[in-house]
């Protein structure tokens, strides 16, 4: 139990955030994507925090695994679209940009929480290093 | 055994950085999961620590007098052994109650908290050392 274990587990939990806005910019760079390598168009992807335990302490958290928003598509009536189908419906993703927008502000508040959680640690670890220095 | 260090109050003063460190601990891992789904927030109250440490509490010290009296049991001396989960009420729907301000208000005061001991136990090494050397 040390400071230097304070700054792994907030470690965790910033590169935990940083993987989160990068799902959401995946999302939002994807937002109007009809077509990808498994057919069909983009599917929304989220994170799933999982919290580590080494033995029986904490350790921060991790991504557990990144998964696909089964959501279905928003169809959009475009015939000309070389992607519409019979009835002339195209199939965009599931992806909602102000939804994505107020996930990246809460991701990106949580990563600063993170960084000054480190920055404190690191803060006191140094004051502690000054004791007997007179 | 009564030595330098501890009229001094060294002991007590280092008791209570550690327990800070730990509590800092607790808080570094609440505000790592602030969006885990499920999770509960832990706490660690540094003045219910400190009061059964310093013998201070609510709670009466038991006197073993005699060899075979059961042991007092209260006071561990770990300050680990006193986190507890702060049991919120949860406002979200992933059942999440890490409330993001009061860690960050709590981290801050325990961080001045820190310091201050800190300050003091460097000034207790201070102090002795001009009265070991005598100038």
């Amino acid at each position: 139990m040390s400071f230097t274990h304070v700054m792994d587990v907030s470690a965790t939990g910033l590169s935990a955030q940083r993987i989160r806005i990068g799902a959401i910019s995946s999302n939002l760079a994807n937002a109007q994507t009809t077509r990808t390598a498994d057919g069909g168009p983009y599917q929304r992807k989220d994170v799933v925090f999982e919290q580590v335990m080494k033995g029986e302490y904490a350790g921060g958290v991790r991504v557990q695994r990144v998964i696909d928003d089964e959501k279905p598509p928003t169809l959009k009536y475009e015939p000309d679209h070389p992607d519409a189908n019979e009835e002339g419906y195209v199939a965009y993703p599931n992806v909602n940009p102000i939804e994505e927008m107020v996930n990246m502000l809460e991701a990106s508040k949580s990563y600063e929480a993170n960084a000054t959680v480190f920055e404190t640690a690191k803060q006191l670890a140094l004051r502690a290093l000054e004791i007997g220095r007179a | 055994m009564r030595n330098i260090f501890s009229m001094s109050n060294v002991d007590k003063l280092s008791y209570g950085m550690d327990t800070a460190s730990v509590k800092n601990n607790v808080i570094a891992e609440n505000i790592a999961n602030v969006d885990t789904p499920t999770y509960k927030a832990s706490k660690l109250e540094f003045d219910e620590v400190m009061q059964d440490f310093l013998g201070t509490g609510k709670k009466l010290p038991l006197a073993q007098t005699h060899a075979k009296h059961f042991s007092t049991g209260g006071f561990s001396g770990v300050p680990a052994d006193y986190v507890r989960f702060q049991n919120n009420p949860s406002l979200r729907n992933d059942g999440n109650d890490v409330n993001l301000d009061y860690e960050m208000s709590e981290m801050a005061a325990n961080s001045v908290l820190y310091q201050e001991l800190s300050q003091i136990t460097a000034g207790t090494f201070t102090k002795l050392k001009t009265a070991i050397q005598g100038r």
